[in-house]
């Protein structure tokens, strides 16, 4: 599996984790949603091109 | 806050089936991601073509180590005549009854294609009619995680009322400024997982349409624009005239806003700036550790002299 792969991965994890907490606050205003969403992530995961 | 995937998540876009060699680092590699997506607290997955590469029970199989739900509203079980996973899912967050339910598209789908021995997908804007109209007496807020495709998602919006949000998937695309058919926001991010998407929405009309905050602050800024251009020396009578006409072109646009919900959206690149979450990255190496030992020759026996 190439490093790269993991990589993306592992930071989805870290960024959401780190969002949702953030996102939640956000949320106390009134009636409101925070949606996060992924698809087409297909097992080999891609570095995004900076 | 809710988390949500559309489908494809598992494995490579699916050509043919895979070789025995591939099998073992496929299914683990599968087990990593949903061991993954349990620690970051996904809410639920709709099931894309590509997640059914192992057939059926290996992703019954997997779905039961998930902490979230595996979705599909319209995939059916021929032995049992039963959906092969949770239809739907109505969530409550912060009061807001949320229904989600998940579609896959038939056409993805050769009639000798492996990936559905024993399953029956079922055609989805009929499952769909039927399962909003359910959902509405359930729920504030409907969902959609679709894997028909981008142009299918389109006109299930056209046809079908009901339907908030369509998160889509399988097609890839990047929709920066979400297009909003009838009263359905269409949702999607580019492939591979180089992106994330996040969508905050306001309630404020029930019922009503929705608009992009984007779109509102390009109008006013336009608005300001123009009246600048009405207010100036250098214009003569017709130009005055033409801009007034552009101004009252913009307030009506600006007025259909009114009384509309407003949401924006955000594409996320997962750049390797993003720092590693140390509970999955500690999963990861030792699966890395254990894709390095398998691809290694065996040691051939030492013969005796």
């Amino acid at each position: 599996m190439k490093k790269s792969s993991i990589f993306i991965l592992v930071s989805l994890g870290t960024f959401l984790l780190l969002v949702i907490p953030w996102a939640t606050r956000a949320e106390t205003g009134g009636r409101s949603l925070t949606l996060i969403y992924s698809n087409n992530i297909n097992g080999e995961i891609e570095p995004c091109p900076t | 806050m809710l988390v949500l995937d559309s489908g494809d998540l598992l494995f490579k876009k699916f050509i043919a089936p895979l070789p025995d060699y591939e099998l073992r680092e496929a299914s683990e590699k599968a087990r990593l991601i949903i061991e993954a997506f349990n620690f970051i607290h996904y809410d639920a997955f709709g099931i894309g073509d590509d997640d059914l590469t192992l057939g059926k029970d290996f992703l019954v199989d997997l779905s039961k180590k998930a902490t979230f739900p595996f979705l599909s509203s319209n995939l059916y079980d021929v032995e049992s005549g039963k959906p092969l996973f949770q239809p739907y899912l109505v969530k409550e967050v912060k009061g807001l009854r949320i229904g989600i339910f998940s579609l896959l598209s038939p056409d993805l789908f050769r009639p000798d294609d492996p990936r559905i021995k024993g399953l029956e997908v079922k055609p989805p804007v009929e499952v769909a009619s039927t399962l909003v109209k359910e959902l509405q007496s359930k729920s504030d807020l409907i969902i959609l995680l679709s894997h028909l495709g981008y142009p299918k998602d389109m006109e299930l919006a056209q046809v079908l009322a009901g339907i908030h949000i369509i998160v889509g998937g399988h097609t890839g695309v990047n929709l920066l400024n979400p297009p909003v058919i009838k009263n359905s926001i269409l949702l999607q991010t580019p492939s591979k997982g180089m992106y994330v998407g996040r969508l905050d929405l306001q309630l404020r009309y029930p019922g009503s349409s929705f608009y992009n905050v984007t779109t509102k602050q390009t109008l006013e800024r336009n608005l300001i624009n123009v009246q600048k251009r009405i207010a100036s020396r250098n214009v003569t009578e017709a130009e005055k005239l033409q801009w007034q006409k552009t101004r009252e072109g913009f307030e009506k646009q600006l007025e259909q806003l009114k009384e509309r919900n407003e949401f924006s959206n955000t594409i996320l690149p997962l750049t390797e700036q993003v720092k590693d979450h140390p509970e999955i990255a500690k999963r990861v190496e030792a699966f890395k550790a254990r894709a390095i030992e398998a691809s290694k020759p065996p040691i051939p026996k030492r013969q005796s002299p």
